[in-house]
This record gives C-alpha cells, structure tokens and sequence, in this order.
C-alpha cells in the first residue's frame, strides 16, 4: 500500500478517497514525547511556538510547519488542471485542491485564534516560498503524479508528528487532514502505476520525476539535530526529531519505488539540508 | 486568551464557502461523467473558482464579504 508497507504492484484502495473524516491507521514506530506529562493546552504553548518563530525569522508563521498548507495547489492547479489526461482526472485535481485549501482554511484558523495572521502565503509568488519543493511549478503529468506520491507523503508524516499533541486546537482538526492527504498519496501512486505499465519511454520520465521529488522529499524534514524540532519534542507538539522522521520516510519509500521497478536516487545529491 | 487575528473569521467563512462551491462543482462533474456538456461545465467552473484562490487577492475577498 502507498500509505505503509507495499505489497506488490496493485492499484491502492481507494477507501479513503470519498469518505474522508476516519481517523487513519497509526503508522509505523510510535516515538514517545519528550514532555513526561501529557498536559493538553487550549493556547499557551503553541502560542509560545509561534512566538519562538517570530524570533528569528522574517516572516515567522511561514516557518514553521503547520503554516505550509496552501503550497501544493499553486503548484499544480494552473497547468495540470487542464491537462490532466481525463475529465476524471481533472475533477479530482479540483478535488484535491480543494483539499488542499480547506487545510489551509484549518490551519489558519488555529493561528489566527492565536493572534497570528497568516493570510500573506495565499499572495506571495511561488519562489518565496519557504519549502524548497513549493516553488516553482508543475508542468509534466508524471511529476504531478510523482509528487501526489512521495511530496504528499511528507505531509502526511508532518501532520501525524502532531497527532496527540499538547495543544488541543491543533489536534482537533488532524484527523481528517491526515485522511485526505492519505487521498492524495493513494491517487499519486496509482497514476504513478498507471504511467509505469506505458512502456520504457513512459518509465523513464517517472524516474527522471522521482530523481526531482525524492531529494526535495528528504530536505522537507528539516535539519538533522535542528533546535527547533528539539523544541517542539520538548513542547510536546512533535514525536521525531527530522533525522528518525527523515530515515522512517525512506525505510517506507525505498521498498515501494523498487517494487515499482524504479531507481532509488542518490540521497545525498542535490540535497540542502542534512 | 489571545485575541483574533483581524478577519479570522471572515476568512474561515470565504475559505469555507470557496471549498464547498468546488466541492459542489466536482460532484456534479463526476455525477455526469457520460455527459460531455454537464462535465465541461462543471470543470469550468472548477478552474473559475481556482483561478480566484491562486490569485489571492485577500482584501477583495473580505470587502466582498463586508459588502
């Protein structure tokens, strides 16, 4: 399955892809917290999390990750919307946009009840944004698919890292966060699968797509021995540090993509952060 | 507690309106996936309703709001 452990080459269920709102599956190793009391906040900390990024950043809230939401649409909307192969296929481009805004519609409401306004990510061009991988734009089918398949992913890992965490806010509004981006994964992996049985010259455009994500992919997570991820772990908001999140990611990645018959590119070429 | 960030709400309640108009537009479209003339439609309208988001013009949104 593309959400977990692979099993072959077979089209993922689609189970969560209409009927969101389930809490998903816990995946892989649960790591504990580094707060030894599990105290639930309705503000304190995270607002201490948003003030510790206004520290030292110019443009604080986009720092830190729950602020990231609305990326992936700017980045697919404008070319794969109309190109995308079928009808089908273009409604759940739609779709997932759509998805993709309420996340933002979410997690900009938590800020802003904290006083932070985050509205400024939905007008900034593309190039200044914070993620390395939200820049720029999509132009080719099979990265649009690739990038559903290993980008949404980090997503995916990101918002679990969150699951119980200190601040109830925040929490509240996972779970179906996390079961769309599952959506998201599920449908990237099939229009992956689907372009692979189109022969070697298709083949090779999906690795060349996967060589691009992979390496962006392993930079999401962040710095290893980053202060800040310390921070969160000590806040109770997070569970990994980036290097376990950053090696369970590949340890889940790698597998599937050599089922798939692909290459696994280098992981450290290209890289930003280590 | 904190205080709001200004239009906090208004926002919530756009954004909210916004997914559920695309939401409506993808259904309708996938209902009528035999019928070209309702499909087309409904993906235009999809790509209207996108074409606004990207463009991100926040105040307008919320002094349409106010109007």
């Amino acid at each position: 399955m593309p959400g977990g452990t692979p099993t072959g080459l077979r089209p993922a269920p689609a189970s969560s892809w209409w009927c969101p709102g389930q809490i998903p599956p816990t995946r892989g190793t649960i790591y504990p917290r580094l707060t030894p009391t599990r105290k639930r906040f309705d503000e304190p900390v995270a607002r201490r999390t948003v003030q510790m990024d206004a520290m030292g950043q110019s443009r604080p809230a986009e720092s830190s990750t729950i602020f990231r939401e609305i990326g992936g649409p700017h980045l697919y909307v404008e070319r794969m919307l109309p190109a995308a192969p079928t009808k089908l296929d273009q409604l759940i481009v739609a779709r997932t946009a759509a998805e993709e805004i309420d996340h933002f519609r979410k997690v900009a409401r938590v800020a802003g009840d904290l006083g932070t306004d985050v509205t400024f990510v939905l007008s900034q061009p593309n190039e200044k944004r914070f993620v390395d991988a939200f820049r720029g734009i999509i132009t080719t089918w099979e990265d649009n698919a690739v990038f559903g398949f290993l980008i949404d992913r980090i997503g995916r890992y990101q918002l679990e890292e969150f699951y119980d965490c200190s601040y109830l806010p925040l929490q509240r509004i996972l779970p179906e966060i996390v079961t769309e981006e599952l959506g998201h994964i599920e449908y990237g992996y099939n229009k992956t699968l689907e372009l692979l049985s189109k022969g070697d010259e298709e083949k090779e455009r999906v690795q060349n797509a996967v060589d691009n994500w992979y390496v962006r992919a392993l930079d999401m997570f962040g710095r290893s021995g980053s202060a800040r991820a310390e921070r969160y772990r000590y806040w109770g908001l997070k569970r990994r540090t980036n290097e376990q999140a950053r090696s369970d990611y590949i340890k889940e990645v790698n597998p599937i993509l050599t089922n798939l018959g692909l290459k696994i590119p280098d992981p450290l070429k290209g890289r930003r952060y280590l | 507690m904190a205080q709001a960030a200004p239009n906090t709400e208004k926002l919530d309640e756009h954004l909210l309106e916004i997914v559920r108009a695309l939401h409506g537009a993808v259904k309708q479209g996938v209902a009528h996936l035999g019928e070209p003339k309702i499909v087309d439609g409904a993906i235009v309208d999809c790509e209207e309703i996108l074409d606004v988001i990207m463009a991100g013009d926040v105040e307008a949104w919320l002094s349409e709001a106010v109007a």
